[in-house]
């Protein structure tokens, strides 16, 4: 199973969005959380600065926005994971759609590029 | 975990502020507030059944806030409709949905998505299916009274 069908596995009430507080772009990530979910494609991943591989990874995903027309929608979740590897928490953290000065992917390759440089990487997952 | 409620909670969606009579925040071990999908389902089945329920047309705004919690693209809504992706896009510039018809039509194949397996045996009297505006009230009606969906406020500017 890779990341990001953990991610779609996980039940509403262990998939969360920060609120620190709720500005007006994480307002939107909430409401295309459903959407990123089902749509989206998977970047790449990446260890958490503070925490061990075995407790926690980042993963990056891209989704063509409803219209397919302009900047698609580009998330980082925080996968919090059990003592036996499998995800238990996760956590929107980053979100960005060319909107409030935050980058703008229309593609899912150019997504990957940005992600890319963010420490996020591709290669095959478990 | 923790939680923190709010009351009156102003929420944005679909291009205006919605007021949110409870809005639950849970707080993770390292102190920082999230919100739970689960409550952000709750509040988007919330609003997107006043949206379907509301006479008024259907903008742009609107369309793009129901793709997003139904998972929607235009895609599959342009083939259910069966128009041209193109055309919806064309929407974009006057910022609604050209006609009265189309629109009710749009409000009720989301309020359906979103709450026709759940609400299947609700039975619509004949004297409402004389409008569409009156079907979208009654079912947005039954919608609350079923507890399939809670009850928001549009914020007046």
């Amino acid at each position: 199973m890779t990341w990001l069908d953990a991610l779609r596995h996980l039940n509403p009430e262990q998939i969360a969005v920060v609120h620190d507080p709720m500005t007006p772009r994480y307002q939107r990530a909430g409401v295309r959380l459903g959407y990123l979910l089902v749509h989206g494609v998977f970047l790449g991943h990446r260890g958490h600065d503070d925490l061990a591989e075995d407790q926690c990874v980042e993963v990056a995903v891209w989704a063509a926005a409803p219209s397919g027309v302009g900047d698609g929608y580009y998330a980082c979740f925080r996968l919090f994971l059990d003592e036996y590897g499998a995800v238990e928490f996760a956590v929107l953290f980053a979100f960005y759609d060319g909107r409030d000065a935050s980058p703008g992917f229309a593609t899912a390759e150019l997504a990957r590029t940005y992600s890319l440089t963010q420490g996020f990487h591709d290669e095959d997952q478990d | 975990m923790k939680t923190k409620t709010e009351t009156d909670y102003p929420y944005a969606a679909a291009g205006r502020v919605w007021i949110v009579p409870e809005y639950k925040l849970a707080q993770l071990p390292d102190g920082s507030l999230v919100v739970l999908k689960a409550e952000l389902d709750r509040v988007h089945r919330a609003i997107a059944n006043e949206i379907c329920g509301s006479s008024e047309r259907l903008t742009v705004d609107e369309l793009d806030f129901l793709c997003d919690v139904t998972a929607t693209t235009y895609s599959e809504l342009a083939q259910v409709l069966e128009l041209n992706k193109s055309t919806l896009s064309r929407w974009k510039r006057p910022g609604s949905v050209p006609s009265t018809s189309t629109s009710h039509g749009i409000k009720r194949w989301f309020w359906m998505k979103l709450f026709g397996l759940e609400l299947a045996a609700v039975q619509i009297p004949i004297a409402v299916l004389e409008n569409d505006a009156g079907v979208l009230a009654y079912l947005h009606q039954q919608a609350i009274a079923e507890g399939a969906a809670e009850s928001v406020l549009r914020r007046v500017a």
